[in-house]
């Protein structure tokens, strides 16, 4: 059986993050890039289509609103027992497993206190494009 | 265990015209014949009346209200040759959607 060495967060130094100047323990993290301009499509297929034929469509006429959303978000959990300030903005750097250099905004954070576990938290950055 | 295809009538392939005008783009087709019976008179309207209902997308003019003509609709099983009055033409706008016609037929014998 053949060994793989595909990339794993604990190659090298491991993956490191840090946000407006703190670092946190980081326990997973997702980054996603998605199109905010693409718009989903209106069916318009009618009952005289053929049986066979293929179904039709167009556009919505309306775009969906960009403003305030780059389509780029990295989502966090970490070991803490502070959340980060909705709205703060910052240098975002993440090295190792996963590369991001940028800025970032804080969308969304919350803490999690659980029975006989370190207190939790998780964060969502929205990244901004270069 | 082999899975058979049926092969039930699909609701595709449907026109329908009235008055010899076509409309177009219809996204739903509904009629149903005349309820009870015609107490033995000869007439053309009864209060138990059937009715074809239609929606499509794009606009119809009300200029159809009140109009007498053969309703003809063909094929997906939804065949069907009568003399119909319409008797209402509506119109809704969708938020960032498209605007569709509905427009109700009374089915004359």
């Amino acid at each position: 059986m053949a060994d793989t060495t595909y990339v794993t967060p604990h190659d090298g130094s491991g993956t490191s993050l840090s946000f407006a100047g703190s670092t946190y323990k980081c326990t997973s993290m997702t980054y996603s890039k998605t199109d905010v301009t693409a718009s989903d499509r209106v069916d318009t297929s009618t009952l005289d289509i053929i049986a066979g034929n293929q179904t039709t469509s167009q556009a919505r006429p309306l775009k969906g609103d960009t403003s305030g959303d780059t389509g780029w978000s990295l989502s966090f959990d970490y070991i803490g027992n502070t959340p980060i300030d909705d709205g703060k903005t910052g240098a975002l750097v993440v090295s190792g497993g996963l590369t991001i250099n940028s800025t970032a905004t804080c969308t969304d954070s919350s803490v999690t206190a659980t029975v006989n576990d370190v207190v939790r938290g998780s964060a969502t950055l929205r990244v901004d494009r270069p | 265990m082999t899975i058979t295809d049926t092969t039930y009538t699909t609701s595709t392939g449907i026109t329908l015209t009235f008055g010899g005008v076509a409309f177009h783009a219809l996204t739903s087709c509904t009629w149903a014949w005349a309820t009870g019976t015609s107490l033995g008179r000869a007439i053309e309207w009864t209060d138990a009346a059937g009715d074809c209902r239609i929606s499509g997308f794009g606009s119809v003019p009300t200029s159809f209200w009140n109009k007498t003509g053969q309703l003809v609709i063909q094929g997906g099983g939804m065949d069907l040759d009568c003399l119909a009055v319409c008797t209402n033409i509506s119109h809704q706008a969708t938020l960032n959607g498209l605007t569709q016609y509905s427009v109700t037929f009374q089915l004359l014998q």
